[in-house]
Formats: C-alpha cells, sequence, structure tokens
C-alpha cells in the first residue's frame, strides 16, 4: 500500500489495527500499556505535529513510511548475521528485528527482557517527566516496542569490558528497540551502541539514562549511512549529584534522521558533555534537538554539535539550556558550527539560552558556511591541491570535535568510519 | 645571473578597483629587494598576485617566474615550482596539526618534481634543526597551524615553513611587523640562512630596521601600486626619518 500524504484518520486506523494483530502473544498488561499509549497519542498528536520540532525533523515523512512496513518478521535468531565487528574484547548484545541477542553468558548487571517480560518492569514505558517535544516518538514506541534491554549496574561495580550494542542491518522493518540504563551509585560504564546500515525500514530508538551520584558514564552512538530509511533517537537522561556524563553522536544520515535528547542535571556537581558530529550526504538529512535543564547549582553542561552537509543534504540543530533562576553557580556552553559542502546543501541552527540569573557562566554560538577561501589559498600557497586542501580542511573540522574523544580505539574506529563514509 | 622574476607593466584590479597599475620589477637570481611603501599602496596585493590569490585579477602586463608565466599555473604549482610567500597575517588552521601540514607540503613538491615521499624520520630531522634555527619549540609543532600563536610566533613559524619549503623565491610581507627586537634577529638570520647565489628575496617592510640584518640589494619605494623610486639601503635610511611625504608629493 502505497501512502500518499499523512492521512490521520487511516495512520490512526493503521496503529489501531496493529495493535489487535500484533497483540495476541504479549501479556495483558503490555496490551493495555499499548492501548493507553495510543489513546494519549491520539490525544496529542494533533497538536505536537505542527509544533516546530515536529516540522524541523522531517517527522512526516517518518510516519508517511510508518505503515508500510511489516512490523514483525520476528522469526531470525543471531547467528544468521555475519558482521564485523570493532572492539574485539567487548561484550555484545545484538539488536535484530525487535529482538535483543548476546552470544555469550549475559552478565548479571544486563537484563534482555522479551516481549513476555514481567509487569513488574512495567516503569520502561512510563513517559512521566518526559518532554513533550518526545511525545509523539516516545509514544509511538510504546505502541510498537516488544524486547527491551535493561543495563543495571551495582553500586561501586565499575565495569572494564565495554559494552556494545550493535543493531544489525535489516531490511523493510519498523522495529522500536527500547534500552534502560540505571547506573547505582559510583559505578561507571562505557558503551558504544552502533546502527548498521538499514534498507527501507524505521528505527524508532528510545534510551532512558538514570545516573545515581557519583556514576559516570561514557555513551556512544553511531549511526552509520542509511539506505530508504528513517531513524529516531530519542534520549532521556537524569543525572544526580556528583556524576559525569559524555556523550558522543556520529550521525551519518537517513532518508529523516533525527536525535531528540533531553538532558536533566539534577544534583550537583553534575557534568554532562553532548557532543554531536553529523554528515549526512546525497539526499540523506540529520537533524537534532538538545534541550538541557540545569536543576541544581553547580551543575555544568557542554553541548558542541558540528555538521558537514553535501549534496543535497539537509541538517538541522535545534539546542536549548535553561537555567532556572534560583539556581547557583551554574555554567553552560553550546556551540553549533557547520560546513556545507555543496550548493545545495542546507542547514538551520537555533541555539537558544534560556538563563534566568546572573550566576551562571555561559556562552553559545553558531556558525555555518562554506570552506574557508583564505585557509584553501593559504594551503595552495604551500603546494598542496585543490582536493587535498579542501580534504584537510573538512578533516581538520572534523578532528576538532573528534579530539575531544578519550577512548583511542573508539576515537579511531570512528575515524576510519568518516574516513570511509568521505571517501564513497 | 639567471632571471627569477620579471614583471612587465602589470595591471591588477581588486574587487573591480585597479590597484596595481603598471607595475615593472626584475628580480636576479642571488638578489634581496625590498618594498617599502604607505599603507594602501598595493603591496600585499602583488605578493598575493604573484602567489596567485583568485580575488586578484591582472588585467594586463605578465609575470614571468624562471621561463613560466605566471598568470597560467595554479597556486599550488607556483609553490612547487620555488615560489613562496609569506604571509602578512597567517591564517589558523585548528585541527591540523604543523607537523601533518608541513609534511603534506614536502611530500606535495616532492611529488612534483619526480621525487619520492621523504621519509619520517628524514622529515623530522629536518624539523628538528630547522625549528630550532627560528626557535620553535617542539611541542608547537603538535598544535593546529598557527592556532593561538602568538603573532610574533605566527612570522616565525612563516620562515620555517620557508626554510623547510626551500624555495627558489622567497616573498616576506611584512614578517617583521609586530617583532620584538629578539625575534626580529631570529628572522633575519632565518632569512640569512636561505640566501645564495641561487635564490632571491622580495621582502615588504615598513621598518629600516629589519634592513639592518638583512642587507638588501635594491629598496623600492611603492605608491599608487608602482614603483615611484628605486635606490639602496641608504633609500631606506631616508624613508626612516623624512618619512614618504617628500616622495609621494614632492
Ligand atoms: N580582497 C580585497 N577586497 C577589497 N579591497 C582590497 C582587497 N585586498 C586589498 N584591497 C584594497 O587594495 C588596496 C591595497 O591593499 P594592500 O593590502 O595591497 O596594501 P598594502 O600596501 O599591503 O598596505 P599595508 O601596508 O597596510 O599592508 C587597499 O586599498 C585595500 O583596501
Ligand atoms: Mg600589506
Amino acid at each position: 500500500m502505497a501512502y500518499q500524504s499523512l492521512n490521520q484518520e487511516n495512520h490512526m486506523n493503521g496503529i489501531q489495527n496493529f495493535i489487535k494483530n500484533d497483540g495476541h502473544d504479549l501479556p495483558d498488561w503490555m496490551t493495555h500499556e499499548r492501548e493507553s499509549a495510543f489513546k494519549e497519542y491520539k490525544k496529542v498528536y494533533p497538536k505536537l505535529s505542527r509544533t516546530a520540532t515536529w516540522r524541523n525533523t522531517k517527522l512526516d515523512s517518518m510516519l508517511d513510511a510508518f505503515l508500510e512496513k511489516d512490523f514483525k518478521n520476528l522469526n531470525s535468531s543471531h547467528k544468521d548475521f555475519d558482521i564485523n565487528t570493532a572492539f574485539e574484547d567487548s561484550i555484545r548484545i545484538y539488536f535484530h528485528a525487535g529482538m535483543f541477542f548476546c552470544d555469550e553468558k549475559i552478565p548479571e548487571y544486563i537484563k534482555i527482557l522479551n516481549h513476555q517480560y514481567s509487569e513488574k518492569n512495567r516503569s520502561i514505558f512510563s513517559i512521566d517527566n518526559k518532554s513533550k517535544r518526545q511525545a509523539i516518538p516516545l509514544l509511538l514506541n510504546n505502541i510498537v516496542s516488544r524486547d527491551a534491554l535493561l543495563i543495571d549496574t551495582a553500586m561501586n561495580q565499575h565495569v572494564q569490558r565495554l559494552l556494545h550494542i550493535i543493531h544489525v542491518p535489516n531490511q523493510n522493518i519498523n522495529v522500536a528497540p527500547r534500552i534502560n540504563i540505571n547506573l547505582a551509585e559510583n559505578s561507571s560504564i562505557k558503551i558504544v551502541e552502533e546502527q548498521l546500515q538499514l534498507n527501507d525500514s524505521i528505527i524508532n530508538h528510545c534510551i532512558d539514562i538514570n545516573c545515581a551520584k557519583d556514576s559516570s558514564l561514557d555513551y556512544y552512538k553511531i549511526n552509520h549511512p542509511q539506505n530508504n530509511s528513517h531513524l529516531i533517537n530519542n534520549l532521556n537522561l537524569n543525572q544526580d549529584s556528583n556524576t559525569d556524563v559524555k556523550i558522543f553522536n556520529l550521525d551519518l544520515g537517513a532518508d529523516s534522521a533525527c536525535s531528540l535528547n533531553h538532558l536533566k542535571l539534577n544534583g550537583e556537581d553534575s557534568h554532562v558533555s553532548c557532543s554531536t558530529l553529523f554528515m549526512p550526504s546525497a539526499k540523506r538529512s540529520s537533524h537534532h534537538n538538545v534541550m538541557i535543564d540545569h536543576l541544581s547549582d553547580k551543575s555544568f553542561s557542554s553541548v558542541n554539535f558540528r555538521g558537514v552537509i553535501n549534496d543535497h543534504a539537509t541538517g538541522s540543530f535545534f539546542g536549548k539550556v535553561r537555567v532556572a533562576k534560583e539556581r547557583r553557580k551554574t555554567s553552560a556552553f553550546m556551540q553549533n558550527k557547520n560546513l556545507l559542502l555543496s550548493d545545495h546543501s542546507k542547514i538551520s541552527t537555533v541555539p537558544i539560552l534560556e538563563i534566568y540569573n546572573d550566576d551562571t557562566e555561559c556562552s553559545h554560538s553558531a556558525t555555518s558556511g562554506s570552506l574557508d577561501k583564505e585557509k584553501l589559498f593559504y594551503l595552495k600557497t604551500r603546494g598542496i591541491n585543490e582536493y587535498d586542501a579542501k580534504d584537510f580542511l573538512i578533516k581538520s573540522f572534523i578532528d576538532e570535535l573528534t579530539s575531544q574523544i578519550k577512548s583511542i580505539r573508539i576515537k579511531e574506529y570512528i575515524d576510519e568510519l568518516i574516513l570511509s563514509n568521505h571517501e564513497t | 645571473m639567471a632571471k627569477i622574476l620579471s614583471i612587465k607593466d602589470l595591471h591588477v584590479d581588486v574587487a573591480s578597483t585597479p590597484i596595481i597599475n603598471g607595475l615593472n620589477l626584475e628580480i636576479e637570481s642571488g638578489e634581496t629587494h625590498a618594498i617599502m611603501g604607505p599603507n594602501g599602496s598595493g603591496k600585499s596585493t602583488l605578493a598575493k598576485t604573484i602567489a596567485g590569490h583568485p580575488d586578484y585579477k591582472i588585467k594586463s602586463g605578465e609575470i614571468t617566474y624562471m621561463d613560466h608565466d605566471l598568470n597560467d599555473l595554479p597556486i599550488e604549482e607556483r609553490s612547487n615550482l620555488g615560489v613562496f610567500l609569506g604571509f602578512q597575517y597567517p591564517i589558523e588552521i585548528p585541527g591540523l596539526s604543523n607537523t601533518a601540514f608541513l609534511k603534506a607540503a614536502i611530500n606535495a613538491k616532492r611529488k612534483y618534481n619526480g621525487l619520492e615521499e621523504l621519509s619520517a624520520s628524514d622529515f623530522l630531522i629536518d624539523l628538528k634543526e630547522k625549528s630550532k634555527m627560528v626557535e620553535i619549540e617542539q611541542k608547537f609543532l603538535s598544535r593546529g597551524v598557527n592556532e593561538g600563536f602568538s603573532g610574533g610566533e605566527k612570522k616565525r613559524n612563516e620562515i620555517l615553513q620557508m626554510l623547510m619549503l626551500e624555495p627558489t623565491l622567497s616573498i616576506l610581507d611584512e614578517t617583521d611587523s609586530g617583532l620584538d627586537i629578539d625575534s626580529m634577529k631570529v628572522v633575519a638570520s632565518g632569512v640569512n640562512a636561505f640566501r645564495n647565489e641561487n635564490t632571491s628575496s622580495l621582502i615588504i617592510t615598513h621598518y629600516e630596521r629589519l634592513l639592518n640584518y638583512i642587507t638588501p640589494d635594491y629598496v623600492h619605494v611603492f605608491h599608487n601600486g608602482v614603483i615611484i623610486k628605486t635606490g639602496d639601503i641608504q633609500l631606506a635610511k631616508d624613508l626612516e626619518k623624512r618619512g614618504y611625504e617628500w616622495l609621494t608629493n614632492p
């Protein structure tokens, strides 16, 4: 069935049918969750779908395709795929066709909840305290998702092995992976999540991260370039006091790739840095929305997004930092820089600081433009040809961001991906 | 002596405004020429035109560099053939290390001239020796090109690039401006180290000071895009005392 343009009634009927047909092997509580999410979805959709977040991120085209896709096709095992994975000694969790797998004995802090999981994990579906701008994809995720991945570190546990979550390449699927990470007091973990190439698919990905005091997290999300596919990444983060979270995203674009991030600093001395490199080419797009709430004194945020937009691709950045009136000694830094590599590439950028007191150290900036002519001239006067000079400038622009990555092997891996993407 | 650079009746427009208006200049191998002149007289325009900046349009006239019509050559080829421009305002390129940049530059030139790439160790030996000459510390070399360098450090970095690239014709646009006396001596000794019977330089400066360390064979006074007087070091000394007024408004 080809979808012309989004017809609300058809859209809602389609979801209704999906719930009815897909629900037979699910526990009752989950079917109820789906139904109540759908009820809420019908309520908020008409209003929220008209907001700027929605329009700027091309979510519409995702919904257009939403019902065309096959939701199921769940009869595959992880042995079917042959993936050339990086990070040899990592613990690997695969996500394929709606299900998570692990190819070794799962450590006790990781739980794979298959769709039959018990009601005691129902809170995974909670959308309380989440931003309205995420409501549509979050509710849709509640309607569609089956398996969930739970990562609960123990108190004082410092996980040494890298956790590598791999979303296996796929064809014509519509899935909603859901991941919950809860770091207990004084624990730490490093996670790389990687979305490999999809064809004709929709992934509506939700991750919730809660960091109890004194914990720290390094989280990397790598999205390979997607073919005729839509990718949504919803990230919600809550940080208690004295926590340190570093987020790095590499997004190589999809038909519509969109990331919605909501980061909340709830405790004193909480530090978050959120960096993203987005590099859509061809006719792909890559849209980014980040909201930071400084809900505590002495909280620190650093947002650093860079776009390299090629061919007919489009990108966007919307960032907002809010510091409430009574919050003291906070510091907020936000930067978005974009490089347009072709006359047809497009970018829009909106950085906003909403700061209601003068005890906040903050800065924000946004720049967009093509390669600097004077820099090119300088390199050429040193004998470097046009192609190499451009290459140097693009790489130096990228390297200013990726040089923040502390882990050498992760940086090398990301550099390699960027290079091979750049060369094709 | 061989002719290195020959400029004949050169007219150059910038943003549709004529800046160079019928300039003639000949430089032979082994010679050092100095150009002095008031602000805005077109000195940097001449330097950038020789280097090939796309905004500087040659309307008429010729620039010949060792039998090559420069107007026909892309920027990088001019460099590969031995033309070097030391910038008045060196450009910062964060994210590209000085070392990687210099290595690429040297190997581009070698490739152009049919030579093999310099081995990493030979390159580093050469770099170490030359950066010592211009008193640039090793740690600066791993930083981005000119990134966060002080004014004087940027100028010394230009001289380092010149020494590494071993050009035939070196054009230094106000490399002495903004330098303290010690840095100026460093720059001057770098330039003197580069001087021999096969190389030539064109030194643009506002101060006679530098010329006490690098004695030029000729001093030219630039005004409204042409040379209005040529002399020797004595001319520079006169300008230092009397300014330009007596020449530009006699
Ligand atoms: N890219 C440009 N666009 C417009 N005008 C320019 C440009 N470059 C130079 N000009 C103009 O050309 C004239 C000559 O400039 P140039 O930089 O060559 O002077 P100069 O002799 O080097 O001066 P200074 O001693 O101040 O360095 C000036 O009037 C300048 O404003
Ligand atoms: Mg000048």
